[in-house]
């Protein structure tokens, strides 16, 4: 069989050159994306696992505090708490790292007790020559430890001086150590900085505060036990065990990374299609020699495996020359990638992406699996046919009927579509969404033949009959094999219908957050610590008195000072926002889900209740008039939900209280931003004059914190920024892959002109002008274009639909309001079209070309 | 301790005066004006298969951090505290050494003031009722070693030197405070390679602080402690100079009824016949004969295990110190005893320089 398909297979897929090369350019394209995305998915993963990790080391039991950290006597207990070997101390800080004159680069600096680290962590620091730290060193609070690979990128040794810049100052410290992880285990992506705890509790402004510890416990000792015991002792605290904080991770990103691999199999099976077509043009091309075969003693089952051989062929090398474009690209996927979710999550550290071998033999086996799917019907065509039928081409012209089967099939999948719609998720994955999307996709299939008929029945009828023949003949290729269009259109509409569904939701999303930034953003200025939008750290404070003086300004009508927090909140993490509720009242607005908002907002104040977030609620399960308790200095307290609003900026959940509530509990009147409110009457030229007198306010930082004046149109453009930016990878996979399903479009044309060398040659010889024939083709490619176009509008419809009602809103808890504007199809179809014409144009020049002797020479 | 002895000179000016009065229990807990203060625990235990030799000691040190409580971090120690933890496995011939360095704040390491009570993370001797408890542990599974152990004195402290002094020159330019209970009878725990057995014992402890042990000439000691059936028991020890010029020697000998003698390096004699190179290829002495004159005993002493090499400070200091068999002239001056050899590794004289 493989002498076969080397001197007989070969020597006709040289025929068909472009085809083979737009072919195998679709395999590729697809598993490029697939393997880049797995790599980009599979080092995030791994280096959040590894980070995760290190800084556990031994330790087995995490405790962590909200953002603003816990005091550190809490802690001390743990000294001699049975069970308890020993804990280590840690806090952490993004910093700003400058050295030898290089760019500054970002990166995590921990200070934790470097006596202990030894026995907590599995690094070697080492000093001079290689040779060991002597543990003197850990007292300079100059000393600095860094990484091996941030040691090599910035050519820092022992001895070099290095900038730390943090919260807006820069300070300078010595190398005094090279910290050794074994091969690829640092953590942070290698971007880590360590320095003693008393040097880092110092330096970063953290002095008797701890952001997290780890602790080590007896042999023999229960963790889950140990665990409950001193979660009890330290309430407000999260208590973990340390192998519960890779999970967090991994589940935090598991809806995330499931959607993008499922974007990224998508560009694959659209690949299908092209292999498909290529066979099926290949086995009726090779009919006549295919019966040879068979007369000669071939079995049905050889040629059946021939075709499929020679799948696997197309997919291996489709797949090897994907997983070369893909290991080109993952870099830059990472990157992509790694920004998204550092702005939808968590800050993520990783540089260089990992394409491990296993991921190589999994794509080589995704193409391959799918060439060889996609290749069966074709590869069992070619062998039932009986051997006389293949050879005198004698083929029976199957017309499009009205099945009652398909459209039952069809019907009955999209009402399966309609059920699965209702599904809830399972254990937070919308498995029943993907099956709800994927049924449509099969419903609409069914539906082609029963449409080729309709159309194919219109064409035939009285009125189109005496006016054009012509159409009709047009369509022969199309409607005389209606299971091969159909499957060539469905995955054209297939397509279609991702390209419609993800720029829906997309759009919808976009609208929705414009919406809600035009309800809810309303402060005119903003005063704000430096980096505080897009920051990922923990946010400086602004100089208090700030406040009061902006609020004297005339002109100014109301100022909210707004506090923003990350606290611990049951096994997870919650924002917390402390602000003038009072002046929000009056100036601004909470889209709730539902009630009055004045009311609402009322209650809030008067009651002493909360407000949350809408995934906050869905999160933690709790609605309005629920109580929540939440962790304070003062112990845990007991908070009414007063209201649950709607909120785009972040992934966490929310929870929103007046300033009196958190200066009652927290006992800190600090802040992180100020959004002024100007008296509506103001001219422009006064409202320039304020600016002036805000910005001399803010600019007056005092030796905290640097304060930068932002305008109300520039915050609502950064929001949407960050929002473009996170959607920027899945508009790339959507683009590839309608780009595939483009290549897949002009593929089957011109393979279907092949395949009916002989038709149009009979054509030409009964009288048929070589610019009808041109005609006709592109008629056939405009028929492709409107059905798949039809199909696809329904099913993008229905797949947005999806997306944006089950597949975001269980994965993500966002709720996005539908925005479809009619533009869309009509770009879809005009640009599926305009491809399908310029593919169609070449495939009926050669139609035209074709010698009619030539053609016809058997007849 | 060498490291402590090291970081300790000429760096600060405050000496201690000839002449000091030990009052008990107060002086058993920590002396803060000195610069260095050691606890020093060795024995020799057996039980159920098993025969071993331990060692736990608790050093202080100043680091020469001077703390503003005011702004700084807790964690800024003034004082650390290293330990160490040995057991040598004498049966099947094993030695296993850990250090502990951890700062005397935030409850971390420490010691208490007038009483017995010297900790580091979990590591700690205290005393209750005139028991001292000890315990440490280190390793995991079958990698783990712990000591759990009771140690009641036989004998009164016995105070080394004149008027609470014990010199470390022929010029008494340097000296310490130092005592010791030269005899503990000892009960508890031992567990090796993850096996826990109840054992007894014998044991030494030493307290000794200060501030100014060793003159810039003298690059370390030899130290022995020697117990013997009779329940005599012998100090000695002599500090070598650089230029191989005789070293100074000192010790005690205290008789079986408690009471005590000084010796002076006339009194005795010690003679190394061996030397051992470590895996980090420092040259130690090994195997001695010591000839006490007074009462003409000669003592025998080997070394249980050859390999008894600590390795403190992250590695960068070596030192060795262990169990070893003493064999007298007759069963009742045979018996057991621990030696501790200083300066021999070249980081320290670089330390020093």
């Amino acid at each position: 069989m493989f002498y076969l398909l080397k001197t007989w297979s070969f020597s006709h897929y040289r025929k068909i050159r472009l085809n083979l090369i737009v072919t195998l350019l679709g395999v590729a394209f697809g598993v490029a994306v697939y393997s880049a995305v797995g790599s980009a998915v599979l080092t995030l993963r791994d280096s959040f696992r590894r980070t995760v990790e290190q800084v556990a080391g031994k330790g087995q039991i995490e405790i962590s505090g909200g953002e603003e950290g816990f005091p550190e006597e809490r802690l001390l207990f743990l000294n001699r708490h049975p069970g308890v070997v020993d804990w280590m101390p840690m806090i952490f800080q993004t910093v700003g790292l400058t050295g030898n004159g290089k760019e500054e680069t970002e990166v995590m600096a921990a200070g934790i007790d470097l006596f202990q680290a030894g026995r907590f962590h599995a690094y070697a620091i080492a000093g001079k020559e290689g040779k060991t730290v002597s543990p003197r060193t850990f007292l300079d609070p100059e000393a600095l430890f860094v990484s091996e690979d941030l040691s090599a990128r910035l050519g820092l040794t022992i001895g070099s001086r290095v900038g730390i810049g943090a919260e807006n100052k820069q300070e300078t410290r010595t190398v005094a150590g090279i910290l050794r992880f074994e091969k690829g285990s640092a953590p942070f992506g290698g971007d880590f900085i360590l320095m003693d705890i008393a040097a880092a509790q110092d330096l970063f402004h953290k002095t008797g505060k701890l952001d997290r510890a780890v602790l080590m416990i007896e042999e023999g000792s229960a963790p889950e036990n140990l665990k409950r015991e001193i979660a009890s002792l330290l309430p407000g605290l999260m208590v973990r065990l340390s192998g519960q904080r890779t999970e967090m991770v991994n589940q935090m990103l598991g809806s995330f990374n499931l959607n993008l691999k499922a974007l990224s199999e998508i560009s694959v099976l659209v690949g299908m299609f092209l292999i498909f077509n290529i066979l099926s043009a290949m086995v009726v091309r090779r009919q006549v020699e295919l019966g040879i075969l068979k007369s000669l003693g071939v079995t049905g089952r050889e040629i059946q495996g021939l075709i499929l051989l020679e799948a696997a062929a197309l997919g291996l090398i489709g797949s090897g020359a994907g997983i070369l474009l893909g290991w080109v690209i993952s870099g830059a996927v990472l990157k992509t990638v790694s920004l998204t979710v550092s702005s939808l999550y968590l800050k993520a550290y990783a540089r260089k992406s990992d394409f491990p071998l296993s991921l190589v033999f999994e794509s080589l086996f995704m193409g391959t699996a799918v060439s060889l799917v996609a290749a069966w019907f074709p590869a069992r065509e070619a062998s039932i046919t009986p051997p006389r039928e293949t050879i005198l081409r004698v083929r029976e012209i199957q017309l499009p009927s009205l099945s009652w089967k398909y459209i039952g099939f069809g019907g009955g999948l999209i009402l399966i579509w309609a059920i699965l719609f209702l599904a809830p998720p399972v254990r937070g994955v919308p498995v029943f969404g993907y099956l709800s999307g994927f049924s449509l996709l099969i419903g609409l299939s069914f539906l082609i033949v029963p449409l080729l008929y309709l159309v194919y029945s219109a064409l035939e009828s009285a009125r189109f009959k005496r006016h054009s023949l012509f159409l009709r003949v047009s369509g022969a290729g199309l409607f005389h094999a209606p299971g091969r269009s159909a499957v060539a259109i469905s995955a054209l509409m297939a397509a279609i219908s991702l390209w419609i569904s993800v720029t829906v939701m997309i759009q919808s999303f976009r609208s929705t957050v414009v919406e809600w930034i035009h309800q809810t953003i309303r402060a005119d200025l903003v005063v704000e610590s430096e980096g505080w939008v897009s920051g990922t750290g923990p946010r400086p404070f602004l100089r208090e008195a700030m406040a009061g003086e902006i609020k004297k300004i005339h002109g100014v009508a109301g100022v909210d000072r707004y506090r923003e927090e990350r606290i611990p909140y049951g096994n997870e993490e919650a924002i917390l926002n402390a602000r003038d509720l009072q002046t929000h009242l009056l100036f601004s607005h909470y889209l709730l889900t539902s009630g009055d908002f004045n009311k609402t907002m009322g209650e809030v104040l008067e009651k002493g209740e909360v407000l949350v977030s809408e995934r906050f609620s869905l999160r933690f399960h709790v609605v309005k008039g629920d109580r929540i308790l939440v962790p304070t200095p003062k112990g845990d307290v007991s908070f009414l939900i007063g209201g649950v609003f709607y909120d785009y900026t972040t992934q966490g959940g929310r929870i929103v209280l007046d300033r009196s509530l958190y200066g009652k509990y927290w006992n800190d009147s600090r802040f992180n931003v100020l959004a002024i409110y100007l008296d509506k009457r103001l001219s422009l030229e006064e409202i320039r004059t304020i600016t002036a007198s805000v910005e001399n306010r803010a600019g007056q930082s005092g030796d905290e914190q640097k304060a930068v004046l932002i305008s109300n149109r520039e915050i609502r453009e950064r929001i949407l920024e960050i929002f473009d930016e996170t959607f920027a990878l899945t508009r790339a996979l959507e683009w590839i892959t309608v780009l595939i399903a483009l290549l897949g479009v002009a593929n089957l044309l011109i393979l279907n002109i092949l395949e009916r060398k002989r038709e149009i040659g009979i054509m030409r010889s009964v009288g048929f002008s070589t610019s009808q024939v041109k005609r006709m083709v592109l008629y056939e490619a405009g028929w492709i274009s409107v059905i798949a176009n039809l199909l696809g509008l329904a099913g993008g419809i229905g797949l947005s639909l999806v997306l944006i009602y089950v597949i975001n809103k269980q994965s993500f808890q966002w709720t996005i309001l539908f925005d479809f504007s009619w533009s869309l199809p009509l770009r879809v179809f005009l640009g599926v079209s305009a491809a399908a014409l310029v593919a169609g144009y070449f495939a009926a020049m050669r139609a035209a070309r074709g010698a009619v002797a030539d053609a016809v020479h058997y007849e | 301790m060498v490291f402590f002895l090291a970081e300790g000179l000429g760096k600060e000016s405050e000496t201690v005066q000839p002449g000091y009065d030990f009052h008990f229990p107060a002086d058993h807990g920590s002396h803060e004006a000195s610069r260095l203060e050691w606890w020093y625990f060795t024995g020799h235990l057996a039980g159920s298969g098993e025969k071993a030799g331990f060692e736990l000691t608790f050093f202080r040190t100043k680091t020469g951090v001077k703390r503003d409580k005011k702004k700084r971090s807790a964690w800024e120690a003034d004082t650390l505290f290293m330990a160490n933890f040995a057991i040598t496995d004498e049966l099947r011939k094993k030695f296993r050494a850990t250090e502990r360095i951890d700062r005397a704040t935030l409850g971390r390491a420490g010691a208490d003031i007038g009483r017995l009570h010297a900790w580091v993370g979990r590591w700690e001797a205290r005393e209750d009722q005139k028991t001292i408890f000890l315990t440490a542990e280190e390793g995991e599974g079958s990698e783990k070693a712990a000591i759990r152990l009771f140690l009641t004195p036989v004998k009164p402290p016995v105070i080394h030197g004149k008027r609470g002094t014990s010199p470390k020159d022929a010029q008494g330019k340097n000296f310490s405070r130092y005592y010791s209970y030269s005899r503990l009878t000892t009960t508890g725990e031992l567990t090796l390679g993850g096996k826990t057995v109840r054992v007894t014992g014998v044991s030494w402890m030493d307290h000794e602080f200060g501030s100014g042990f060793l003159a810039p000439e003298q690059e370390g000691w030899d130290w022995f402690s020697i117990q013997v059936n009779d329940s005599t028991e012998w100090m000695i020890y002599r500090i070598r100079n650089r230029d191989n010029s005789p070293p100074f020697s000192f010790g005690t000998a205290i008789l079986p009824d408690g009471t005590s003698r000084g010796l002076s390096e006339k009194d005795f004699s010690i003679r190394s016949y061996g030397k051992w190179t470590s895996p980090s290829g420092v040259v130690y002495p090994t195997g001695w004969e010591i000839v006490i004159r007074e009462s003409g005993e000669k003592l025998r002493l080997e070394p249980s295990v050859a390999g008894q090499e600590l390795s403190v400070m992250g590695g960068n200091l070596k030192y060795w110190e262990g169990s070893v068999s003493v064999t007298g002239s007759s069963p009742a001056k045979s018996g057991v005893g621990y030696v501790e050899l200083t300066g021999y590794d070249s980081q320290l004289g670089n330390l020093l320089k």
